[in-house]
């Protein structure tokens, strides 16, 4: 699978555009991050390649096919989305909010059989999620929550999985958690794609990472090229250090590590 | 083992609902009286005669001395076609109601806040307007006026609830809501100056009047059960086909779109479906008070909110709940009429009903 994001200019209005000429490329099992400050238009970018939002101008690609032509039920097929707060006020059990990721594999009059109570019951056991199964989804923590929505999306069997901010409002441990998780999809050979606040997840993941700076084109490539000192002033203007540390196994990890009030607006460094 | 249990959830809800029915036929109209024994003998009497009829058996020319052995026959039999339109316009009303809980994502919506109960008020004072001392011998009429008053209404409060909507470039359910509510007030009040007007007339045609709307009069000729059955048929048969993708409409539009549906679409089924199942329960039994909106919400606080389950449990539950208040209430009489049915629903519901708002408390906040 190859999705290719090919100088896309994206917006809600045609003479207002958001995000100029993105192009980005990505393959099986690869994870790409993408960064950029509040408004910038990274959940833009997400709606345009969902095709939530037609793009003002350029192509969204899936293994060469243009998704403007594709109907809805096929792009679910493909791809996945996990938004940034996927709530409803209504007491789903668990299990029956993660069943309602096979809206597009039972037919427009159809109800979950078999094969799809088994896909289900996978992806609880895969989660973790089974020992919550019969509890509503209004009673769960909200880590808990956001990996029910992660598998409800699982749920679809896409190839791409486009995720809005998963680790926002999340605990530390949940957002490791939620990370660990990314890392293995991936390794399952699932393109993954997410947005974060976090520059250090890019770091973490080893992602492609697509840094958006306001006024300029996207910066894209792999993490530690992109995830610079000099690149992250520009994005987000405040000081933040990338700093390199062993982990337990004695490999290099870098990290991110802000800096406050610094006098010279951190230029000195 | 799976299949199993799924198929074991129909059982429930299924016997409640049958258990029920069979019951309502046991009560005597217009006094108390519980008369189990009579009124199977009465059923099976009525179905022998019916098979015989069919047949061209002999024993249907005996028809007139078995009948009158049997005490209560003719009462059972207009009992049954009762309990018929009961049961069916109780698990209507209520389906609808979860239809538009559901498409609204509100577990407080219900079919009147476009103002379906109130267009069925304001075409029962209209009728009655129109044929005053006739309306009673016309009632295949009254169809047209009360069809044609919430249809009127419904469009208005959908239209001006989009209209409203336009500054968000999408459907709006508090928009939706609000322009819902001032609809359904216009029309109130519109059918409160005719209900003036018809006192103005007469003022034993507000006895007809307060029959048809409180749903003390429920007509079960055959004209009046064939418009009924195909009314739920007609709206019954897309909520059944699409129960499981109905749930999408509870989710944010943007989600359902990445699943592969069409929100926008399946409310405007839901919508019209939901629409026309609960006008059909109101015209044929009356007002039912909070049972489109208390019955949806109970049954997710005990099922869960999954929209099979929710519409199942609703259609048995709304039905039982209906059948039982009637049987109730035609036994009690209140200045010479029988008691009207949504005092008894009031009674039986509402507590359920707070006790489900109150555990669903943390999804409101």
């Amino acid at each position: 699978m190859k999705l290719e994001v090919n100088s896309v200019t994206c917006g809600y209005r045609r003479d207002a555009p958001v995000l100029r000429d993105v192009s980005l490329e990505l393959a099986d099992g690869d994870i790409c991050c993408i960064l950029g400050h509040n408004g910038v238009g990274k959940s833009t970018l997400f709606k345009t390649i969902l095709r939530l939002i037609p793009p003002l101008s350029g192509r969204v690609l899936i293994d060469g096919d243009d998704i403007a032509r594709w109907s809805r039920a096929r792009l679910a097929d493909s791809v996945a989305y996990v938004a940034q707060s996927s709530t409803t006020v209504f007491p789903y059990l668990v299990e029956e909010m993660v069943m309602l990721g096979r809206m597009n594999r039972v037919g427009l009059f159809g109800a979950p059989g078999k094969r799809d109570r088994e896909v289900v019951d996978g992806l609880l056991a895969e989660l973790g999620l089974d020992r919550l199964r019969d509890k509503p989804c209004t009673e769960i923590s909200g880590g808990e929550r956001q990996l029910v929505m992660i598998a409800q999306a699982l749920a679809q069997e896409p190839r791409v999985l486009v995720l809005d901010e998963p680790t926002a409002n999340l605990d530390y441990g949940n957002k490791i958690a939620v990370m660990e998780m990314i890392q293995r999809l991936s390794g399952r050979g699932l393109c993954t794609i997410f947005t974060t606040h976090d520059p250090e997840h890019a770091l973490l993941l080893d992602a492609r990472t697509a840094l958006i700076i306001p006024g300029e084109q996207v910066v894209f490539g792999p993490a530690d090229q992109v995830v610079t000192e000099r690149n992250l002033k520009r994005a987000y203007h405040a000081t933040i250090r990338v700093v390199e540390i062993l982990d337990d196994w004695r490999r290099p990890v870098r990290v991110c590590l802000p800096l406050l009030n610094q006098p010279d607006g951190g230029t000195a460094s | 083992m799976l299949q199993r249990r799924h198929r074991r959830r129909w059982l429930a809800p299924a016997l409640l609902f049958a258990g029920m029915f069979l019951l309502s036929l046991c009560f005597r109209t217009a006094q108390p009286g519980f008369i189990p024994a009579e009124a199977a003998r009465n059923l099976w009497t009525a179905l022998r005669l019916w098979v015989a009829q069919v047949l061209q058996q002999p024993l249907y020319l005996d028809r007139f001395d078995i009948i009158d052995g049997c005490p209560f026959y003719y009462e059972t039999l207009i009992r049954l076609r009762n309990s018929l339109v009961t049961a069916g316009a109780g698990a209507a009303v209520c389906l609808g109601g979860a239809v538009f809980q559901t498409m609204f994502k509100n577990p407080l919506a219900s079919p009147n806040i476009l103002g379906i109960s109130t267009g069925v008020n304001l075409g029962n004072a209209l009728f009655i307007m129109a044929y005053t001392t006739q309306s009673l011998a016309m009632m295949g009429r009254r169809y047209v006026y009360c069809y044609a008053c919430a249809a009127v209404l419904v469009v208005l409060a959908v239209g001006a609830g989009k209209l409203a909507g336009r500054h968000v470039g999408r459907f709006s359910v508090v928009d939706m809501l609000i322009v819902g509510s001032l609809v359904s007030q216009f029309g109130n009040v519109l059918a409160l100056y005719y209900q003036y007007k018809i006192t103005e007339i007469d003022y034993t045609l507000l006895t007809v009047y307060q029959e048809l709307s409180l749903g003390i009069y429920v007509l079960t000729g055959l004209q009046d059960m064939l418009l009924f059955a195909g009314g739920l048929a007609v709206s019954l048969t897309p909520v059944l086909l699409l129960r499981f993708r109905l749930n999408g409409t509870a989710l944010d539009d943007e989600r359902a779109a990445a699943m592969g549906l069409r929100p926008g679409a399946l409310r405007a089924v839901g919508m019209v479906c939901g629409s026309v199942l609960a006008l059909t329960a109101l015209i044929h039994c009356g007002d039912m008070g909070i049972l489109s909106m208390a019955i949806p919400c109970v049954c997710r606080m005990g099922r869960g909110a999954d929209f099979r389950k929710v519409c199942l449990w609703s259609a048995c539950l709304g039905g039982s709940i209906l059948l039982f208040c009637r049987s109730v209430c035609s036994m009690i009489y209140v200045a010479g009429m029988a008691m009207p049915v949504n005092f008894a629903i009031s009674l039986v519901v509402l507590p359920a009903f707070v006790l489900a708002i109150s555990k669903q408390r943390s999804a409101f906040e």
